[in-house]
């Protein structure tokens, strides 16, 4: 699968699959993954262009070279006809036409090289152009991928696929509500009990005052004095 | 065979290319500016207490020139041609290195100077071990003049900053630093 498919997997919807062929992967990481082979296949292409780009410029020289030489043979055939040496300048046109034939053969072969060269740098702008897309597009996959596993985990969670429910923690809840009502309840009776218990030792303890009132009445009348409460 | 076909069918590199960019080609590297395509023939390392900079050699089949480049606060890349050395300001700056000067009707002003150690690959006419002696000046529109003095021979460069976003690397075959 291609690196433009695996992204496209995640960004078409097909997450789940993503993830489970990803295993425990990360999906960010996955995501950043592709974008970085991605980025060294493009640094691998832009090398291969060099090399179209000196081909090109190998071939340039080469006709370069093939040009001067047929302007100095038709420079050296005018001088030499100048000088009336009319054999020498049939030479030195023949030397120009072999430089001739040359400058032609090099000159197709550099078009030709030149075409090459700029079909692979226009593939390289459509590998750069991709790499910018998928980079601008990393958050949206990230978030996506998420999102499609927080599904997964929530659907999971609703059809009681997993051994947790929250329901049986609204049960404890609330069976724990009632323990603390019913423990509530067993104080106040104690209470009330307790309460009951205080007013009876106080009536008891009042009991208790008048029969020694009583009894200091008593003692002084023995001793002739005058009761001091009447 | 596709573009990618033949990339594809090549065998897994030892080396991964390493991506370029001002402070790290090679020589071999191609450059692209401005449509035009230079191939690094030569790179001079500038090395000045510890601070270093780069000199490239770019040619473009009939064309030499130089793209300077170094990473003060923010990378600062400029392109330049060797003046030819014919240009009266050869005479000028032979004896006396000014703080200001005019060419070509533009003012100057002397930005910088020094003397910086040399490590040299390719094509630059200089040794590794050597030292250069230089003198940068710069007008109020961002041009540049290069004076450098290579024993007692001087080279002066006319040259111009140039946007990194107009350049284009293609590495060649060394793998990069």
């Amino acid at each position: 699968m291609g690196i433009f498919d695996r992204i496209k997997t995640v960004m078409s919807g097909k997450a789940n699959e993503a993830i489970d062929k990803w295993e425990d992967k990360n999906i960010e990481v996955v995501v950043k993954e592709e974008i970085r082979k991605m980025k060294d296949e493009y640094r691998q292409a832009k090398s291969a262009v060099n090399k179209s780009i000196t081909l090109v410029k190998e071939v340039e020289a080469k006709r370069n070279e093939a040009k001067e030489e047929m302007e100095h043979w038709n420079e050296r055939a005018k001088q030499a006809l100048e000088a009336n040496k009319e054999d020498l300048a049939r030479k030195a046109l023949e030397k120009k036409q072999e430089a001739e034939k040359n400058y032609s053969k090099y000159k197709e072969q550099a078009e030709a090289r030149r075409k090459t060269a700029d079909l692979h740098k226009r593939k390289l702008e459509e590998l750069k152009e991709k790499i910018e897309e998928a980079e601008d597009k990393q958050d949206e996959l990230i978030a996506e991928a998420e999102n499609a596993k927080a599904t997964t985990e929530i659907n999971e969670t609703l059809n009681g696929l997993g051994n947790y429910s929250a329901a049986d923690d609204l049960d404890r809840l609330s069976s724990k509500v009632d323990k603390m009502k019913a423990r509530a309840e067993a104080s106040n009776e104690l209470y009330d009990e307790l309460e009951k218990d205080d007013l009876e030792a106080e009536f008891e303890k009042l009991n208790d005052n008048d029969s020694v009132d009583d009894e200091l009445a008593k003692l002084k009348a023995e001793m002739g004095k005058e009761d001091s409460n009447k | 065979m596709g573009f990618f076909d033949f990339l594809k069918s090549k065998p897994e590199e030892k080396n991964k290319v390493i991506a370029r960019n001002p402070l790290n080609l090679q020589v071999e590297d191609i450059v692209e500016y401005d449509l035009v395509e230079y191939k690094v023939i030569g790179k001079l390392i500038y090395e000045e207490g510890g601070y270093i900079w780069y000199d490239y050699h770019l040619f473009d089949g009939q064309e030499h020139l130089w793209l300077g480049a170094e990473d003060d606060d923010e990378l600062e890349i400029g392109l330049y041609k060797k003046l030819d050395v014919n240009h009266q300001l050869y005479v000028q700056l032979q004896d006396e290195i000014p703080r200001k000067l005019t060419y070509e009707g533009k003012d100057y002003t002397l930005i910088e100077s020094g003397n910086a150690n040399i490590r040299a690959e390719g094509r630059v006419g200089a040794k590794t071990g050597q030292r250069v002696q230089y003198w940068d000046y710069e007008a109020n529109d961002g041009s540049e003049i290069s004076v450098e003095k290579w024993g007692n021979e001087l080279e002066i460069s006319i040259g111009q900053e140039v946007k990194e976003s107009l350049l284009e690397y293609y590495p060649g075959a060394k793998s990069g630093e």
